[in-house]
């Protein structure tokens, strides 16, 4: 039985008389000690997944439909009380942004303690102890616990977010945009420090990340999300060697290189959709270079390939020659 | 006079260079390596940018000097005509600070900056503002560049305004054409839309068109840390190459990944600490650095491959700290190969053939960086 199934799990926001569909029958599994890699361009529904699979959504988002399955419990049907456990002891989410989630006039370590006591009966000499612990997991030394945020250099301040989310021993952690805001130095420090963690504790991580290079040296799988709707999914390696949607195709053409020829780099035309008016059709199909009649009047259902059950795409065409050729031509452009 | 990694002027020609510091003359003299080509448009020496931090009460009192960021702390450099020439270095290594310096959105602390075979670190009043119409900075932070009241047409036909440039009319035909060369079309569709009513890169490409409207003679585009969204990365990319081939555009691209860099640009100067460490012709940069910094953020790249086995470089120690420079070599107490004479003495810029210059005693001795990681 995989550690996560989420199925159809579909969220709204409502926007006075409108509705936003963040999210859109969402669906995927991941197992014990695995990475996914949750990716797409900005607004297409990255966060409002990770929101929903906690049920930390703003006031006005609804979880109109779908199960979300954690080791075999459903956690749509758990009241407040029990869900707040879960986001303690099974499940929790380093935020976008994360990096100000740590009180500026608390010592880091004051803060971590405080939340431990609040989510556990331990005393105050224990609570000391598992932050050090905890710290001393992530890499910190111990003396760390006594500075403030704005002592500590952005890597260190990460580590401090990371043993946070860690304090009651989770199972799987979310994961989103964690070095968005680093230049490639920092960057690779924290993805080394994640992948440590993880492999030391076993967890299972969802990476959310706009970042191609990021989720191919991190994921074990990749969910492709494109307009509130995983439009792609697969092993990593399928992901890169054969993706099989366009969508896919032209994210993975954007992406400058240090290594190979020099290519020319894709660039989207148009827009992402407007998902308070998803179009009826494939979401893609106003920036598809494929794109037929078909495509704008029929959605897709998601096609597996190659005989492989892992690996499947919304695309009216997946399994034919025309997106086998684009992804090829994508990845020989030369500039 | 021939700034380091100039590729292209004679050697000597066109003036003397003053030594300053301790380490060696300020601009060493190049070899002359592919004569005939042009002048440098752009040669800074020695340029310094330092901001003075206030002091607490009790430290004044006391009599202790104020704390300094050496932010831009002698940097050399040359820009050819024509050419996009990257800026690369992490966070708070100067490179914005730099890039305010060269256009003059900020004086110089020290140092010389020559545009064209003009000295214009000291220009005032009216020269001043004609150097700014001749050089501009792009802010690429969409969010934080364009003001939300104006509308486009206001946003991009503001400098023409300012400099009374073409009566109303012509300035409307300007912004149009302006607009249509950052590919904003049909250009009449964006002439009156509000920042919030276009996207993150339409935005971006406004701020381009603004940079634009005046024809300067070189504009520095300055890549905010996190750009979300590749694609609309790479379309501004491709749209900053496109106007470099039609328009001869002369520009500098600050980033902090090399892979950007290396799609950008024809050489890359690396920034660490204030300082240019490296410069060289892109490829060659990226394939042989010749400075551990540059092999260190060559390393630092993820691969956008998850067969390759990427060969990780640790990074010791602190990011740099511009309060508190390391005497002798800035790099010291961060790098894989330092020794003794790097604690005390400074290594000058020095020319190593082909527009390479590295600022390391040991430049030679860098090991070369993995091929093309392969599975
Ligand atoms: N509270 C909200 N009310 C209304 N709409 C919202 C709300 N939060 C998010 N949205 C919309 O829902 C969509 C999905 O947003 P989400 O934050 O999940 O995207 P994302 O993929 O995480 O994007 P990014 O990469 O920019 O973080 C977007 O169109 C967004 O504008
Ligand atoms: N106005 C200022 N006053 C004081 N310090 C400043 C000022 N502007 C910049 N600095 C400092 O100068 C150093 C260089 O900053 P700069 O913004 O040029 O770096 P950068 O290379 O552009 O970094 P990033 O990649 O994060 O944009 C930093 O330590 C910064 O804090
Ligand atoms: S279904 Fe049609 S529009 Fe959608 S991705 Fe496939 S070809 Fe493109
Ligand atoms: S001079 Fe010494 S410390 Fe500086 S980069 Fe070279 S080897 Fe390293
Ligand atoms: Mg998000
Ligand atoms: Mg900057």
């Amino acid at each position: 039985m995989p550690l996560l199934e989420v199925r159809d799990l579909t969220v709204h926001y409502r926007l006075g008389p409108a509705r936003v569909h963040a999210a859109d029958r969402v669906s995927f599994t991941l197992d014990r000690g695995q990475t996914l890699g949750l990716v797409g361009e900005s607004g297409c529904g990255k966060t409002t997944v990770g929101y929903a699979l906690l049920r930390v959504l703003p006031e006005n988002g609804v979880i109109a439909g779908g199960q979300v399955h954690l080791d075999g419990s459903d956690l749509l049907a758990l009241d407040a009380e029990a869900m707040r456990r879960v986001r303690w002891r099974r499940l929790s989410m380093i935020f976008q942004g994360a990096m100000n989630a740590l009180n500026p006039v608390l010592r880091v370590g004051d803060l971590l303690e405080e939340i431990l006591q609040t989510h556990e009966p331990v005393s105050r000499e224990e609570a000391r102890a598992r932050v050090a612990e905890q710290f001393e997991q992530v890499g910190l030394p111990r003396a760390r616990t006594h500075s403030y945020p704005h002592e500590m250099s952005g890597g260190q301040r990460q580590r401090a977010v990371k043993a946070k989310s860690h304090l009651g021993r989770p199972d799987l952690i979310i994961a989103d945009e964690p070095t968005t805001a680093f230049d490639v130095i920092l960057q690779d420090q924290i993805l080394v420090q994640l992948q440590e963690i993880q492999k030391r504790l076993g967890l299972a991580l969802i990476l959310i990340s706009h970042d191609m290079s990021v989720i191919a040296e991190t994921c074990d799988h990749v969910a492709v999300m494109y307009g509130g709707r995983i439009v792609e999914y697969g092993t990593v390696d399928e992901i890169f060697a054969r993706p099989r949607h366009p969508y896919t195709i032209a994210m993975l053409s954007s992406f400058p290189s240090l290594y190979g020829p020099a290519r020319e780099l894709l660039a989207l035309p148009g827009v992402p959709p407007d998902l308070t008016a998803p179009p009826v059709g494939c979401a893609f199909a106003p920036r598809c270079p494929l794109a037929e009649e078909r495509c704008h009047a029929e959605a897709p259902a998601p096609l597996t390939l190659d005989g492989d059950e892992t690996h499947w795409s919304r695309c009216h065409f997946a399994r034919e020659v025309k997106v086998s050729a684009l992804a090829r031509e994508a990845a020989g452009a030369e500039s | 006079m021939t700034g380091p990694g100039n590729r292209g002027s004679v050697a000597g020609a066109g003036g003397t260079t003053t030594s300053g510091r301790a380490n060696g003359p300020l601009v060493p003299a190049a070899t002359n390596l592919l004569a005939g080509t042009a002048q440098p448009l752009v040669v800074a020496e020695g340029l310094q940018r330092r901001y003075v931090l206030r002091q607490r009460l009790l430290d004044a009192l006391l009599g202790r000097p104020a704390p300094v960021i050496r932010a831009v702390d002698g940097v050399d450099l040359s820009i050819e005509s024509s050419e996009i020439l990257a800026l690369v270095g992490e966070s708070g290594s100067g490179k914005t600070t730099l890039g305010k310096v060269l256009t003059l959105l900020e004086p110089p602390s020290g140092g010389r900056l020559v545009v064209g075979g003009e000295e214009v670190s000291g220009l005032r009043g009216p020269a001043l503002k004609a150097y700014r119409r001749r050089v501009q900075l792009v802010f690429q932070d969409p969010y934080e560049s364009l003001d939300p009241r104006h509308t486009v047409f206001q946003t991009v036909g503001e400098p023409l305004r300012v400099h009374h440039i073409g009566a109303p009319l012509e300035r409307r035909d300007r912004v149009v054409e302006i607009l249509e060369m950052v590919e904003l079309r049909p250009a009449a569709d964006f002439l009156f839309r509000y920042p919030h009513e276009l996207s993150g890169g339409q935005r971006q490409r406004v701020a381009i068109a603004r940079a634009l409207v005046l024809h300067p003679q070189f504009i520095v585009a300055d890549e905010p840390v996190s750009m979300v969204d590749a694609s609309v990365r790479a379309g501004i990319m491709n749209t900053l190459r496109r106007l470099r081939r039609d328009l001869a555009l002369t520009a500098v691209f600050i980033t902090h990944d090399l892979a950007a860099a290396r799609y950008m640009s024809d050489r890359i100067a690396i920034m660490y600490l204030g300082r240019i460490v490296e410069v060289g012709l892109t490829e060659a940069l990226i394939r042989r650095p010749m400075h551990p910094y540059t092999r260190l953020l060559i390393a630092a790249v993820p691969v956008p491959d998850p067969r390759a086995r990427r060969q990780r470089v640790t990074v010791a120690g602190e990011p740099p700290n511009p309060l508190a420079i390391p005497a002798g070599c800035r790099f010291h107490p961060r790098c894989p190969m330092a020794e003794a004479i790097c604690r005390a003495e400074d290594p000058p810029l020095r020319h190593l053939g082909d527009g390479r210059w590295s600022a390391c005693h040991f430049a030679e001795q860098v090991p070369a960086t993995a091929p093309a990681p392969g599975p």
